[in-house]
């Protein structure tokens, strides 16, 4: 009998990404389902009490591509009561095809998760909007349109550039007792080092790549996009200079490499050993504390 | 001339396709009159697609000569930035588009 392809999330999956405590054994559990064929066909999140929300965009990218494929998964829902209810209304069970989700009381507040396949010119305000009635107060004037800016441009990055067959995948929370709402931007497909590597070859290692891609004007893109569009290589550092100004934090995991900077502006990086991790992850955490300033991005010269 | 910038889009400029149709229209009437962008209830427009904008822009003319002939009107604080960061990006950063860029 064949062994079942299963992504177990363990229990402690998630306690800090943007500092690089990354969950490593999900994503590499991830990768190596990816290199065996691609599909997994058990999720089992029955240890879980917590989750960020790109610990719910790789489950949700692995159970779409698995759905794409034709392949059915078994969901083990959290024992935990509140993660269940949450992942619930987050409509996580439906993603992975569970027939009779647990009934929770639905909430206006919450995100659900989205996949998106083509291009739309609302999704980032529309997942901004989401997350600030969340938050629960108004941000100060242009912040709602800044941050919806930068979804919008990542989630262009992952559908003009990775070429993922399960799309992008798009997971927020808002946390009002932190000034934050965290995004997680993810698809599975060629990887910014094996994107930008068309244009750059020869770079030594994914991290590098990726320290690359948020330079300004770095673009793996050649002439035109798939959607037949020009690129002047300005989202990453864009939304790099926006969170160093405003003291957010992101974390960039892409193939082997990751790549992070913190609420000081200091950048991080490290190359994973293992399974490459055949995607792109941005991890994203807007502060939306008033009169924020960050450390402006002068530190985007560390790079 | 007036351009409004949401009738090429919806109040979200995300579209670099978008931006490059708004530039044919402003070149399309260069030479009869000043060209007026009017940016009235625009809410987001993405560096994608101020970049598209500006940067077809001052591929083809001046700065100087881009701000004599097109008109930026009903701009947010917030759109004005986008706009100044794409001209930056392109006049004293030398980044151009792709599209621009020999094979």
């Amino acid at each position: 009998m064949q062994a079942r392809r299963s992504l177990h999330v363990p229990r402690l999956a998630n306690s800090d990404f943007s500092a690089g405590r990354i969950a490593w054994e999900m994503l590499q559990s991830a990768a190596t389902l990816r290199m065996n064929g691609g599909v997994v066909d058990l999720i089992d999140l029955s240890d879980v009490r917590h989750m960020r929300p790109y610990g719910v965009a790789i489950v949700a990218a692995m159970a779409e591509l698995s759905r794409l494929q034709g392949n059915p998964v078994t969901y083990l829902e959290p024992r935990d009561e509140t993660i269940r209810a949450h992942l619930t209304r987050l409509g996580l069970p439906t993603i992975v095809g569970q027939r009779d989700p647990t009934r929770v009381t639905p909430r206006t507040t919450n995100l659900p998760i989205r996949i998106e396949k083509t291009r739309s010119d609302n999704t980032g305000s529309e997942v901004a909007e989401m997350l600030v009635r969340e938050l629960g107060y108004d941000l100060p004037g242009g912040l709602e349109y800044q941050i919806a800016e930068n979804i919008d441009e990542m989630v262009l990055n992952a559908l003009t550039h990775s070429e993922s067959e399960a799309g992008c995948v798009i997971v927020g929370q808002a946390f009002p007792q932190k000034s934050v709402l965290e995004v997680a931007i993810l698809d599975l497909g060629i990887t910014i080092p094996t994107h930008l590597g068309r244009v750059l070859p020869g770079l030594p290692n994914d991290a590098t790549a990726i320290e690359k891609a948020i330079v300004d004007g770095i673009t793996g893109t050649k002439d035109r996009n798939r959607f037949g569009e020009p690129n002047s290589g300005a989202g990453l550092n864009n939304l790099a200079e926006h969170l160093a100004a405003r003291g957010g934090e992101m974390a960039i995991l892409s193939g082997s490499g990751i790549v992070w900077m913190d609420t000081l502006g200091k950048w991080g990086r490290d190359v994973l050993d293992g399974p490459r991790f055949e995607g792109t992850l941005v991890n994203i955490v807007f502060s939306t504390q008033p009169g924020s300033t960050g450390v402006g991005p002068a530190t985007l010269a560390d790079l | 001339m007036e351009l409004r910038l949401t009738d090429f889009a919806s109040p979200f400029l995300t579209s670099a396709a978008r931006a490059e149709e708004v530039c044919a229209e402003v070149f399309a009437h260069w030479d009869a009159e000043a060209v007026t962008l009017d940016f009235a209830n625009v809410r987001t427009m993405t560096p994608s697609f101020a970049n598209t904008l500006v940067m077809n822009l001052l591929h083809r003319v001046s700065l100087d000569e881009m701000k004599a002939r097109v008109r930026f009107e009903n701009t947010s604080p917030h759109i004005d930035a986008v706009l100044d960061r794409a001209i930056t990006r392109h006049l004293k950063l030398g980044i151009e588009l792709t599209a621009y860029i020999p094979a």
